[in-house]
């Protein structure tokens, strides 16, 4: 259970942004697990006050402390919350009523008021806070103690307010900044505390400065020394909290309070044969959908800053999604991209491997430029070079895949895939797609010979895209037999070669050809286009990097989907090309499979996998074709249940039972 | 049976949280200036004769300015008493602080053991905060101080 600050005030000027920041970071700091930025309003509600407040990026916390990762990860343990929770951020409106006209100007038909998480009013006079407690569509009532009270607290209004839910608030900052006033306060919350019994009762800083606020076990203990036993006062500072947001984002957010239609974010397992549902019971009941800030996030950010000479990532997902589907290789910054796969990668291969990674990686933007110009010439050379030394030669290869993911990413923009659809072009794209199919094979073995097993793992889970790949496959429009002239043109060109290379490689290598024959196996099931599998084998790759990097985005499902329609008919062609050769490279390598006695077991169950290739891809191709068109309103699913048949047969069942 | 129980708080200190990023500190953490300034918060929030009543055990057991890790006794009947008037402390020689507290332990072996686990987290944000390697003179205070804890007594 978290802990909350559900008071920072917000005034939308300068100064007061980064008093704002510095406050946030030192609330995350202390261990909180969510703040609400206060925007206090007072006269009559206007368009103006429309929610707009903009919750803060991880970046600017980043740049207030550079320890805040380790500081945070600490107090949470300390405090026992979960480190991988997230941090967040929500919106607040307090209106400062002094009229009854105010208060009832708090009506659930106020849209102003919905574009806020939480509603708070500040009642002034007796009329305007029994209004409140016993009418007004609000989440909290804030009193401020610090001034003369110009009502009375009295137990019947609160116990009117505390039946509807309505959560009462208690501001500690002046407590602490003004000893004056201490006195004088605590006579008032007293009353307010014996009222409530700490039900339905919160406690939040309303702190102007840093100086003012105070750990969560802090808070608790003043609570606890007001009256309440430390067992309630505690709650006051998570557990009603987050009742308190779960309950009013459920009013503004949710159909009728129970249905919500969200979004199911993209990741690997769509395509597994997992269920769904499994994800459902880590569904956050208190996530505002925006602004959280993730530990993860923050680690890896300090991670690649350290390592990329102090450049910082934002990570405002919500821009960086919008600029993905559009902007090319052009727009997105170099080292941006760097860091960016070099997280992908740490997540597809294990650590060790992705340690090794990220220094290739970094230097992967040096040889994007010149991805095209990289010809035959350099995988002809590349067989003398052993496998694992790290010179320049070795990182161009090592790097070559992540260029792959940023095609597939970006392929709608790449120009050399756009050309793809002409056949004239052919003969240059051919030496491209040996080069990158070669490297990208060599890439793989690399991890191969570190972590077979886990690759293996990886790679069954690509041969499952091969099904959506020959689902596309028949639907492109270029014919299998066009392909297959190509592929036999390459043959003569990359065979001998690839020999060479083959030996020079070592078991992890001869695993990925063993596997790649036995994913052509089920050339028997897809008479249409023979050299499928491979070739969405190849696919398959690129996809689950660019699933992967959507997924660390939390990327919203359909900008996936369209990315994925957008790419996939480009890339086929060159994709195929670069598979026959897969195919034909293997196919002198097949004498040696039977030599491999251990590996024969993996091989059977990769054959398996093979076998059952058809269902999968037909789940997949349907949820391909739902993202399509995903605006089309779906007609009320319940409709037909209120209809008469049902109606009829609960009666023929009552006949019979008579 | 022992009649007598203590509390013991292991306590961080933000000194002048406003100023940013900063590795210098305007006033050095020692036992003398904590004490003073929780007595004195503990005169204004209670009366005298309570400061006086706790101030059988009340006392700073250790300091650490580096990482600025305290760590303070007081007997358990009104430890919940000091414990809200180091809450309430504003300022120490009159730079704004901050107290925190990280664990609340009732004997002084597990006090020595978060203390030990504090000190470690906080060493590691001191150091990604300065930088560059951390001066050997700050580091032998460090090393100081740890022994200092290691042999704590209640």
């Amino acid at each position: 259970m978290g802990f909350f600050d559900l008071n920072i005030p917000y005034e939308s000027s300068a100064s007061n942004k980064a008093n704002r920041i510095k406050l946030a970071t030192k609330a995350m700091e202390l261990g909180y697990g969510g703040i609400a930025y206060n925007h206090a309003m007072k006269g009559v509600m206007s368009e103006r006050d429309r929610c707009s407040i903009p919750l803060l990026s991880l970046s600017s916390l980043l740049k207030a402390a550079p320890s805040l990762s380790l500081s945070v990860s600490h107090h949470r343990d300390l405090l026992g919350v979960p480190r991988s929770s997230p941090f967040h951020q929500y919106t607040r409106l307090t209106v400062l009523a002094d009229s009854l006209a105010q208060a009832q100007a708090l009506n659930s038909g106020n849209h102003v008021l919905k574009s806020y998480d939480l509603v708070a009013v500040r009642p002034l006079n007796q009329t305007a806070f029994d209004y409140a407690c016993e009418k007004s569509e609000v989440d909290i009532i804030a009193i401020d103690f610090s001034e003369y009270l110009p009502f009375r607290v009295k137990k019947p209004m609160v116990n009117a307010a505390i039946s509807r839910g309505v959560y009462f608030e208690i501001t500690y900052s002046r407590i602490i900044a003004d000893a004056q006033v201490r006195n004088q306060m605590m006579s008032n919350i007293k009353l307010l505390v014996n009222c409530t019994r700490g039900k339905n009762l919160i406690v939040s800083s309303a702190a102007a400065s840093v100086t003012e606020i105070r750990g969560p076990y802090d808070v608790a203990n003043f609570l606890s020394l007001i009256g309440l036993p430390m067992e309630r006062a505690k709650p006051c500072v998570s557990r009603n909290c987050s009742t308190l947001i779960a309950n009013s984002l459920r009013k503004k957010r949710f159909y009728k309070e129970t249905i919500k239609v969200e979004a199911i974010p993209a990741t690997e397992k769509q395509d597994s044969k997992e269920l769904w549902s499994l994800d459902w019971d880590e569904w956050d009941p208190i996530s505002s959908g925006t602004g959280e800030l993730h530990l993860e996030d923050l680690e890896k950010s300090l991670s690649a800053s350290k390592e990329e000479s102090k450049t910082v990532k934002a990570i405002d997902f919500v821009s960086l999604m919008e600029t993905m589907p559009s902007s090319g290789l052009q727009v997105i910054p170099e080292r941006e991209v760097a860091s960016q796969t070099t997280k992908d990668e740490q997540k597809t291969s294990t650590h060790e491997v992705s340690k090794d990674l990220v220094m290739e990686t970094i230097d992967a933007k040096e040889y994007l430029v010149e991805a095209d110009a990289i010809t035959k010439d350099c995988f002809m050379a590349e067989p003398s070079i052993p496998s694992e030394t790290v010179d320049a030669e070795d990182n161009r290869i090592h790097t070559e895949p992540t260029k792959d993911e940023f095609l597939s990413l970006n392929g709608s923009d790449m120009p050399v895939e756009s050309e793809q659809t002409d056949l004239d072009g052919l003969e240059p794209r051919k030496l491209e797609g040996d080069d990158s199919d070669a490297l990208l094979r060599h890439e793989s073995s690399v991890i191969d010979t570190k972590m077979r097993d886990v690759d293996l793992h990886s790679l069954v889970d690509d041969i499952n895209f091969t099904n959506c790949q020959i689902n596309e496959e028949c639907t492109h429009p270029d014919s299998p037999i066009q392909i297959c002239e190509e592929s036999i043109r390459e043959d003569g060109l990359s065979s001998g070669t690839d020999g060479e290379y083959q030996k020079s490689e070592d078991f992890g290598n001869k695993d990925r050809i063993a596997l790649l024959v036995d994913a052509t196996s089920p050339k028997d099931t897809s008479p249409i286009s023979s050299d499928v599998p491979s070739d969405g084998k190849a696919m398959g790759r690129n996809q689950t990097d660019t699933s992967i990097l959507a997924d660390r985005l939390s990327a919203v499902p359909y900008d996936r989907m369209e990315l994925m329609s957008d790419t996939v008919p480009l890339r086929n062609n060159d994709l195929s090309r670069d598979q026959m050769k897969i195919a034909i490279d293997s196919s002198p390598m097949k004498d040696k499979l039977p030599l491999e006695v251990g590996l024969e077991n993996q091989i059977h169950r990769v054959d398996d996998q093979g076998a059952s290739h058809q269902i999968p891809s037909l789940s997949f191709s349907a949820g391909t074709t739902k993202a399509g068109r995903p605006l089309r309103a779906v007609p009320f699913p319940f409709k037909r249940l209120l209809g008469r048949q049902i109606m009829k047969k609960h009666g023929h069942k009552r006949r019979r039972k008579v | 049976m022992v009649e007598f129980k203590n509390r013991y708080m292991v306590m961080e200190v933000f000194l002048d949280p406003n100023r940013g990023i900063r590795v210098d500190d305007p006033i050095e953490l020692t036992k003398n200036n904590v004490m003073e300034a929780i007595g004195n918060s503990i005169r204004v929030t209670a009366r005298d004769f309570s400061l006086h009543l706790s101030l059988k055990s009340f006392k700073v057991k250790y300091v650490n300015p580096i990482t600025k890790i305290c760590i303070i006794r007081a007997s358990r009947e009104d430890h919940r008493e000091v414990w809200q008037a180091i809450t309430l402390i504003t300022r120490i020689k009159d730079y704004p602080v901050i107290f925190n507290l990280l664990k609340l332990t009732g004997s002084i072996e597990a006090c020595k053991k978060a203390g030990q686990k504090c000190e470690e987290s906080k060493f590691e944000q001191y150091k990604l905060i300065v930088g560059s390697q951390p001066s050997p003179k700050a580091v032998q205070k460090h090393q100081n101080c740890l022994e200092e804890l290691k042999r704590l007594e209640p």
